[in-house]
């Protein structure tokens, strides 16, 4: 343990060095000050001790309570911590892999009776100490706002804490990797942030494909219903010619959608979900935190749709399909893709001669 | 302590296949000691401490380090180690390092912080522990870095070029750091160019060439073949002295004359001053000759068939042009006298 906390101690030291450590934890702050001094009554929204009024968004439409919950989960998680934050965590901890590998630095590390995977798994942790420190500070402060000045006290955002450093890790994983084979910082980052949009593209392209597939099949049910209708209604002398020719290119289409929709679940699968957990902690908040369904963006808006099928009703059948995708299958499949990239690290880093 | 600290055996590194970094090194370092290893660039003299000290694997390796199989992690918390090039964290102030390492080391909390602060003083750094090492100047940085490497009390401390950017002040410290440590009982490894300072402090050497040890041995074993005796006198104009069946050449050396008897005893010099004497000469002086280490070393490090120093870095499979180095071992073939050969120690002179 003694080596465990001495690189934990280290990587504090290190960090705290970097400006940027305290940059963003100043910004952080900032973030929640802001929060603190807006506010919401019943003529509108409050600033300090001036008042925007407005007719169409006060308390009569929102509670306090729920107005900051709804500040902190949209724009504290998934604006700040989901973006912002981990963008200036990522630029602040990129060096640290390289830094370690670094010749003339790496001699001292490995010298020591410490072995090579604790080593690199240990300084991986002092990495996420950082994002751990940012949203510790950040909740806390959250908490306290939206204690005082909502009047609720919420623990459940806390949970906050544990996601966003769960989330920030699939990155840092792929970035600690990337270091460890490349040292570089810049190249360690630059490649960490096309991952993360890619990671974040794939999953929306695998929502996409699959509004399309679903949208495929409630246009061939509608189809076969009205034949079906149509049939019964008007026996041989039903003009079902527009109707077929639909349904032969619907049934095409399925081919395809159900194809390039599970190619892209396969290869999402495989990837951190780095999107759907920051979704996976919106819901548990809204949930375990008492958030108001305000908070939550409802039913997604189909970007696909028939002439047939109504948009509400897309909507719906895709958010029930989406619950395939459960917290645990999220956040399982992402641990599992960082425990294979953690894996390949520490059998690169065993190896490699310095 | 009695043994060794090293013994190694068949150390062999082969670096992607083709670059022969080491090989078949045969060491041994006596407990206790300060130990010289030279070399020249790329001889692979860092590849052996990496070798020791875990940082790059061997392809193929046998022998002990303080007793326990080359390799085994848990040794290296009885090793202290200063590479070359080190680079500290920037961000850490000098107690700090010595206190992190020190950790890294598993010493205890108390005892590193009070080793820290004692050794830190010992290396004169005591003003400059809580500063940045970042304002260190790279001499500084050498001697916190070898407070850093004594700090878990080690049996074993190895050493890489440990003066390199030190000034002479500095050295002469860092020399007597060296020395304390061998009168504390711990084992001293030395890397390092500077062949006045080895020869200063080392009991033993060895000298690596292209990857494998050519020589070893204390450095009184390593020079002694080219032990010689001159004797100079007033008073003779020959050109040569015959004693006995031996005939030596006279030299001039300014109102001076000199004969010189390589690899002479000290018995086979009575002959001569006997003869002398009897001839009316007067005996200016008798002085015990032996060659420097650095001409030991020049020559050890020279291709014997060419008469060149042989390339600088590591073979790559079997390289054109050169020659194997001299054989393992303290077997450098003797060479003729050199005109800047040195008194030994306790060499007499009258």
């Amino acid at each position: 343990m003694m080596q465990t906390w001495a690189i934990l101690l280290d990587s504090y030291r290190e960090l705290n060095h970097r400006r940027l450590f305290w940059i963003a934890l100043a910004l952080s702050f900032l973030v929640v000050v802001a929060f603190a001094i807006v506010g919401i009554n019943d003529r509108g929204i409050t600033i300090l001790h001036w008042t925007l009024e407005s007719r169409a968004f006060n308390t009569s439409l929102v509670s306090e309570t729920a107005f900051y919950k709804i500040m902190f989960v949209g724009l504290g998680i998934k604006f700040w911590l989901a973006w912002i934050a981990t963008i200036l965590a990522l630029i602040t901890t990129a060096g640290m892999i390289p830094d370690l590998v670094s010749s003339g630095s790496i001699d001292l590390m490995v010298s020591k009776p410490i072995s090579r995977a604790r080593l690199l798994l240990t300084k991986f942790a002092g990495g996420l100490l950082f994002t751990a420190l940012q949203v510790t500070v950040f909740t806390a402060a959250s908490f306290v706002v939206i204690g005082v000045r909502g009047g609720s006290w919420e623990p459940g955002l806390f949970l906050a804490i544990p996601l966003v450093v769960l989330f920030y890790s699939y990155l840092f994983s792929f970035c600690a990797l990337v270091g460890l084979i490349t040292r570089s910082t810049v190249a360690s980052l630059l490649l960490t942030l096309l991952f993360w949009m890619v990671t974040a593209l794939l999953w929306g392209g695998m929502v996409g494909v699959n509004m399309g597939r679903i949208a495929n099949r409630l246009e061939i049910q509608a189809i076969e219903r009205i034949m079906e209708e149509r049939t019964t209604e008007r026996g041989e002398r039903a003009d079902l010619s527009k109707l077929q020719a639909d349904l032969e290119w619907q049934e095409k289409a399925r081919w395809w959608w159900e194809r390039v929709g599970t190619g892209f679940e396969w290869t999402v699968t495989f990837l951190p979900k780095t999107t759907a957990t920051i979704e996976v902690l919106e819901k548990q908040l809204i949930a375990r935190a008492d958030l108001p369904e305000a908070a939550d963006a409802g039913p997604p808006q189909p970007m696909f749709g028939g002439q047939r099928v109504r948009p509400r009703v897309l909507g719906q059948a895709l958010q029930e399909d989406m619950k395939r995708f459960t917290p645990v299958w999220v956040i399982g499949t992402s641990v599992g893709f960082q425990a294979l990239l953690l894996g390949l690290g520490v059998l690169i880093f065993s190896r490699r001669d310095y | 302590m009695t043994g060794s600290a090293l013994e190694l055996h068949r150390v062999s590194k082969v670096f992607r296949g083709r670059v022969h970094a080491l090989r078949d090194v045969e060491l041994t370092v006596p407990r206790g000691a300060v130990f010289g290893l030279l070399g020249p660039n790329g001889a692979g003299k860092s590849t052996l401490v990496k070798i020791l000290t875990t940082v790059v694997r061997p392809t193929r390796a046998e022998g002990t380090m303080l007793g326990e199989p080359l390799g085994r992690r848990s040794v290296l918390a009885r090793v202290g180690y200063l590479p070359e090039h080190h680079r500290f964290p920037q961000y850490l102030t000098g107690r700090q390092l010595v206190e992190f390492f020190g950790a890294m080391a598993r010493t205890p909390r108390a005892l590193r912080r009070r080793r820290a602060s004692e050794l830190l003083e010992l290396v004169g750094m005591r003003d400059w522990a809580d500063k940045r090492v970042t304002t260190y100047s790279k001499g500084m940085q050498q001697r916190t870095g070898i407070a850093m490497a004594l700090v878990n009390d080690p049996e074993l401390v190895i050493l890489d070029e440990p003066t390199d950017g030190v000034d002479p002040v500095g050295r002469r410290e860092i020399r007597d750091v060296l020395v304390r440590m061998r009168s504390e009982g711990r084992t001293v490894f030395l890397n390092s160019h500077l062949l006045s300072e080895v020869e200063m402090v080392c009991d033993s050497v060895a000298i690596m060439v292209q990857g494998r040890v050519v020589s070893q041995g204390t450095i009184d074993a390593l020079t002694a073949h080219s032990r010689r005796f001159e004797v100079t006198f007033l008073g003779l104009d020959d050109s040569t002295l015959r004693v006995g069946d031996r005939e030596l050449a006279v030299e001039q050396d300014g109102d001076l004359r000199r004969v010189r008897l390589p690899a002479a005893t000290v018995e086979e010099v009575q002959p001569v001053i006997d003869h002398l004497r009897a001839r009316r000469a007067l005996v200016a002086g008798v002085r015990d000759m032996r060659e420097s280490l650095e001409e030991t070393f020049i020559r050890a490090v020279r291709d014997p068939a060419t008469g060149r120093a042989l390339p600088p870095g590591a073979i790559q499979g079997r390289a054109a042009g050169t020659s194997a180095p001299p054989p393992l071992g303290n077997t450098i073939a003797p060479q003729g006298t050199s005109p800047s050969a040195r008194p030994s120690e306790g060499g007499s002179s009258t």
